[in-house]
């Protein structure tokens, strides 16, 4: 794992990006620290999961550029909205079709399979189907699959939004825990702003469409556990990002 | 997917009616087949009796049991050859754009030409015997192998599609790990519907191509029989045709549902 710098290996130089008529991000310019964990966030639409495609080159900026310091194929991991599990194979299975798209030898990719699962703690679960888990549990798999390749790229896609509240906290410690342990470069783009608070070093505020930062927000440093949620200094994070994005939806009213 | 449903306590009574229904059907219509007989005073070479039917085959059943295997076996060949090469082509169809526009419409002659028209044809290529037979049993039932095939494969999830992308996955690597698999519960359709097929044109390859003997097939025996007006014995070939039929649908039919244990929960 490299150590953590301030080089950045990731960028957007004046990136826009419309789709048709619809301009759906405006000359945005934006670096990531080797390392860090940024959360993107944002009213819904506002275009911040094209800056996501964009990052892990899933897409391609029409004016200004992405660069991408970040290695091969397998140097960026993926965790989208859904598990995106495949149905007719085991948990383990799953976990290890990074690596046996990459060529890797059955034993050894299902070995760290196993390890994988261990890290999101899954590890009775691999010889079972993606259908007799929970939504908690899949979103677990999935997290697993996207670092199994030990990724120095991490990109996130509102990836818990859809489960309920207890279990979003729990994965939200776990997958900040793991970064805190392996230190990828992660984006996250989520709508939530104590979850970005949470998760995040950093909480990058999007106007409504088309995007534009309209707030960079530190968030503490340090270590997290469940009661960082009700904490003061997340509370402050959250008013302060709300604020900027509240004077954003209404100077996009005018 | 569990092979069976659980049994209901309350259920035991339609299942007991799912058994008697086909008992009763069945008896109704051998007494209207008698009835018919009695009724309109058929001769015995126009309608033989249910009795004389069961005396026609009781009397010399190995005959017909042999012949009934000849036939299953064609069925099976052809039916066999139809999936390997119905999947094949399915699949290069979906792979390629340039074959899809130039192979798929083509396949539909197997759909379009009759195979009354073809089997001639047939016998001129493969000469009697069993190659024509099992050719005929294969054309006839591998149009909705590839059809199956060329939809399953183009209605695969976006999204898996999107993650094999990011991935770097080829595009070898994500019709046969991605693609393929979950094309699986539609081909199975498509080979359903191939298996009874494959039964029919086995059938009717052996009318044209079949050769008579020791192990004459049962569409030979049908004809064989209808040249010696013995009506009960054609009586008997259909019946085990039908039988044959069954038997092949559920071979596959069990052979899918193992297949799709993994697939459809």
């Amino acid at each position: 794992m490299p150590s953590a710098t301030d080089a950045p290996h990731l960028a957007l130089l004046g990136a826009s990006r419309s789709f048709g008529s619809v301009r759906a991000v405006d000359r945005v310019s934006l670096a990531f620290a080797r390392g860090s964990f940024t959360a993107l966030v944002g009213p819904s639409g506002c275009g911040k999961t094209t800056i996501l495609r964009l990052l892990g080159d899933l897409d391609r900026p029409d004016a200004g550029s992405c660069e991408r310091d970040t290695g091969g194929v397998l140097s960026t991991g993926f965790l989208f909205q859904e598990p995106r599990l495949l149905a007719w194979r085991t948990l383990r299975e799953n976990v290890a079709l990074p690596l046996e798209l990459a060529g890797v030898a059955a034993a050894e990719r299902l070995a760290r399979a196993d390890e994988a699962l261990r890290l999101v703690r899954l590890a009775d679960a691999g010889t079972r189907f993606p259908h007799q888990l929970s939504g908690g549990m899949k979103m677990r798999a999935s997290l697993a699959r996207a670092v199994i390749a030990r990724p120095s790229l991490l990109l996130l896609d509102e990836p818990f939004g859809a489960l309920d509240e207890v279990t979003r906290h729990e994965l939200d410690m776990e997958l900040r825990a793991l970064w805190e342990r392996e230190r990828f470069t992660a984006v996250l783009v989520t709508h939530s702003l104590p979850e970005a608070a949470f998760l995040a070093e950093r909480m990058a505020v999007f106007s409504p469409r088309p995007a534009r930062v309209v707030a960079d927000i530190a968030t503490p440093t340090g270590t997290r556990d469940a009661r960082f949620w009700t904490s003061d200094a997340l509370g402050a994070c959250v008013r302060a990002g709300s604020e900027a994005m509240l004077r954003a939806i209404e100077e996009a009213r005018r | 997917m569990s092979v069976r449903a659980p049994v209901q306590p309350q259920a035991a009574g339609s299942r007991a009616l799912a058994v008697l229904g086909p008992v009763v059907a069945i008896a109704v219509a051998l007494l209207l087949w008698t009835a018919i007989k009695w009724a309109f005073d058929l001769k015995d070479f126009v309608l033989p009796s249910p009795a004389g039917v069961a005396r026609a085959f009781l009397d010399d059943p190995w005959p017909f049991v042999r012949g009934a295997l000849q036939s299953a076996g064609s069925a099976l060949l052809g039916f066999a050859i139809a999936t390997v090469g119905g999947v094949a082509l399915g699949s290069a169809i979906s792979l390629s754009r340039t074959v899809e526009r130039s192979v798929y419409p083509l396949t539909l002659l197997f759909q379009m030409v009759p195979l009354v028209a073809i089997a001639p044809l047939l016998v001129l290529w493969f000469g009697y015997g069993r190659p024509a037979i099992v050719a005929s049993a294969a054309i006839v039932s591998i149009f909705p192998v590839i059809a199956s095939t060329v939809a399953g494969l183009g209605a695969r999830d976006p999204n898996l599609d999107e993650l094999f992308r990011v991935l770097g996955a080829g595009r070898l690597a994500t019709w046969w790990k991605l693609a393929l698999p979950s094309a699986v519960p539609s081909i199975v359709t498509g080979l359903k519907i191939a298996a009874g097929l494959a039964t029919i044109g086995t059938i009717c390859g052996e009318f044209l191509a079949g050769t008579a003997g020791e192990n004459a097939p049962l569409g030979v025996m049908i004809t064989t029989a209808l040249r010696n007006f013995q009506t009960d014995r054609v009586f008997v070939s259909v019946l085990l045709a039908a039988a044959v039929g069954f038997a092949v649908f559920g071979t596959v039919n069990l052979a899918s549902r193992l297949l799709l244990a993994r697939w459809m929960r």
